[in-house]
């Protein structure tokens, strides 16, 4: 590579991605060293299950591999959070089929109850994204401190704690700007004509 | 709502609000990484600016920069006979419907386009916050440059502002650009005085491609842009006679945005702006400072612009050597997240890329040097190809060019670009033009086909020939080589 390696520094995003482009496979050892960790917990907080992290991470590199190119995300390290939280979404909704699983996502879902229901209705991957673009808006109109919150808590499934510790701040504030951030979720949800 | 309709919902968060995340997530995880700030500066002894957050460990010496009489009235320096092309066989971003989708293809997360992409953010993004005036609209269209991984190049606007005051960040520059996407560009300079958050693009003597006279041009002033270089609108706020004018949001490009911020305005009770109609100038900027002041608690201080002035001899001396010289410019970039910070520059020669490049540590001042390094003779040497790539874009306009290795039934063209580079290997010196096909299948979006062809310019040879993937590989490796499968669909998430 063009840059030189300093101690254990790892490559930039650009590096990492060029590698991909260049179908070296040396891409996925060095996302590997620099966002293993990072990935795992994205997969843990939602599964709690390491022999399944590791499955989610495994899938994820393939995803990557796989997309780029084409693709060439200027952030990679989002890029392959969403790549992971979707291949831990799946593995969880596999997993829940057969029984509730206590991980930190069952727990924020647990905290939106007041808008969800638990059935089995189906609904199209349409209003899947039309859904997720009317919560993206809501998002976008948040402080950064309450995009950071939501995003945290709902998007990786982060514990109370850890958010608290990132902040600054205690867990009760923490908790008390969730719940006005769903207080104002759900009257955006509601104005946008969903059924809650 | 369904859970699983719920959680799905959050699944499709677009991507713009998950790198927002991930770059804040970043700037705390780093933070709370670091020894505490007052440890720093006993360490290092050194009364200096400190960046926030990402930053935050790197502490330049900074001189407040001084803008030399006439520098301001002509900041361009004009670079001589480069034609950088930007060849593009599909629409242009302004005739977009304003589907981002149209806009994004998984190749360029930070392009959106149209006028959904213009929401106001509301907030005042933490950075560089200024009040600011107009002091000139440049006319012309520019390009950042290596635009190579855009599936449509992004065209900019440049706004030359003057600082009346600073409300957040050191060393603001009296002057500075401020760089905009041309579908979301508006005549800001009928206002008295703009309020804007902004983060800083580029040191002196940035360079980007001027699209209408088709060269490059490089800056003497330091060109900023909105946060994470995104149309974030509401980050722009307008007054007249010192009072918030809404009609700079109720611009025609701006209306999508608007809509969200009008039921803030008529719903002051519940409003998280920092705006409210009839609001004087003074408010704003105390409450944007309250915000500041929310968001960062006790420990915010504010994001230095970064000016070029090294101390140590190596530094030095690689900023001379990335000057421009007889026929060509380094790039630049700052990467925040590697090592301390850098800033990197990479060798243009005759408008195309090379693989040199030179970074810069800002905090130790450290140099790297690339393996690869062009030499004055190579220079001479050196066949302009991107005239060729002239020559191949004019004939492109006449008739397209076939895809090689792609069966067009059932599909449907999204781009056509044309990229030349530079490479030298084993001191030979090579240049290649690539052309480069993206097809969707009709009915399936997500679902596209890339294919290219290259020709490859032998230096010494003097020959420039059609030559197979495989072929090129053998003689200059894999850079900007594509080596997936030709004629297979691949899967675009999102």
């Amino acid at each position: 590579m063009e840059l030189q390696r300093k101690g254990m520094a790892t490559m930039s995003d650009e590096q990492i991605v060029e590698l991909y482009w260049q179908r070296n496979e040396q891409a996925i050892n060095e996302t590997d060293i620099k966002y293993k960790k990072f990935l795992l917990s994205v997969a843990y907080n939602i599964v709690h299950d390491t022999w399944d992290c590791e499955e989610c991470l495994n899938d994820t590199y393939i995803g990557a591999w796989n997309t780029i190119p084409p693709a060439r995300p200027n952030l990679l390290q989002a890029f392959l959070a969403t790549i992971m939280r979707r291949k831990a979404i799946d593995c969880y909704k596999a997993r829940k089929r057969q029984k509730r699983i206590a991980s930190e996502l069952t727990v924020s879902l647990s905290e939106v109850e007041d808008f969800i229901v638990y059935d089995d209705v189906m609904y199209s991957e349409t209003e899947a994204k039309e859904l997720g673009r009317v919560i993206s808006d809501f998002v976008r109109s948040l402080s950064d401190r309450r995009m950071y919150i939501f995003m945290s808590r709902y998007y990786f499934a982060r514990p109370i704690k850890g958010i608290a510790e990132l902040l600054d701040c205690s867990e009760s504030t923490v908790n008390k700007e969730i719940a006005a951030i769903k207080r104002e979720l759900k009257e955006k949800l509601e104005k946008d004509g969903y059924s809650i | 709502m369904k859970e699983n309709e719920f959680l799905d919902g959050i699944s499709n968060i677009e991507f713009d609000v998950v790198n927002r995340f991930i770059s804040m997530d970043n700037k705390l995880q780093k933070k709370a990484n670091k020894p505490k700030l007052k440890g720093i500066w006993l360490r290092f002894g050194v009364v200096a600016a400190c960046f926030l957050l990402i930053v935050s460990a790197i502490i330049v010496v900074p001189i407040l920069r001084e803008d030399e009489p006439g520098t301001t009235d002509n900041p361009i320096l004009n670079l001589p006979d480069y034609t950088p092309i930007i060849f593009d066989a599909t629409v242009s971003p302004e005739q977009l419907s304003g589907n981002s989708l149209e806009f994004i293809v998984g190749s360029s997360v930070s392009i959106s386009g149209g006028e959904s992409a213009a929401p106001p953010a509301f907030q005042f993004s933490h950075g560089i916050a200024v009040k600011a005036k107009v002091v000139k609209n440049h006319s012309d269209k520019y390009y950042k440059l290596d635009i190579s991984s855009e599936y449509r190049p992004t065209a900019y606007r440049l706004i030359q502002m003057e600082t009346i005051e600073v409300i957040s960040g050191g060393n603001v520059p009296q002057h500075f650009l401020y760089l905009i996407p041309e579908y979301v560009y508006v005549d800001m300079s009928v206002y008295d005085s703009l309020l804007i958050s902004m983060s800083q693009l580029g040191v002196e003597n940035y360079v980007l491609k001027n699209g209408n006279q088709n060269q490059m041009e490089s800056f003497e002033l330091p060109i900023f842009a909105d946060y994470q270089d995104k149309p974030e609108l509401g980050n722009i706020i307008a007054f007249s006679d010192g009072i918030f004018d809404e009609s700079l949001w109720q611009n025609e490009t701006w209306l999508y945005g608007y809509q969200f911020a009008r039921y803030y305005l008529d719903n002051p009770e519940r409003s998280n702006l920092v705006v409210s109609r009839g609001g004087s100038e003074s408010n704003v900027i105390s409450a944007i400072k309250n915000q500041y002041d929310e968001w960062y608690g006790g420990y915010y201080q504010a994001c230095s612009v970064i000016t070029l002035n090294f101390t140590t001899q190596a530094a030095r001396d690689a900023l001379e050597y990335v000057k421009p010289f007889a026929n060509g410019i380094f790039s630049q970039r700052y990467e925040p997240y590697y090592g301390n910070g850098q800033l990197v520059f990479r060798r243009y020669i005759n408008g195309c890329q090379t693989e040199e490049t030179i970074s810069i540590d800002l905090f130790t001042e450290e140099v790297t040097y690339s393996e690869v390094r062009y030499t004055k003779e190579d220079m001479v040497q050196m066949e302009n190809i991107s005239a060729h790539l002239s020559e191949k874009a004019a004939e492109y306009s006449e008739q397209l060019p076939i895809p090689p290795h792609t069966d067009l039934e059932g599909k449907e063209l999204l781009c056509l670009n044309l990229y030349a580079w530079y490479v030298k290997v084993d001191d030979k010196l090579y240049g290649v033009i690539k052309t480069v096909w993206r097809y969707k299948e009709s009915d399936n979006y997500f679902l596209q086909y890339y294919d290219d062809s290259y020709i490859l310019y032998d230096m010494s040879a003097g020959t420039a020939i059609n030559i197979s993937r495989d072929d090129l590989v053998y003689i200059i490796g894999t850079r900007n080589v594509y080596m997936g499968e030709y004629g297979k669909g691949i899967e675009i998430p999102m």
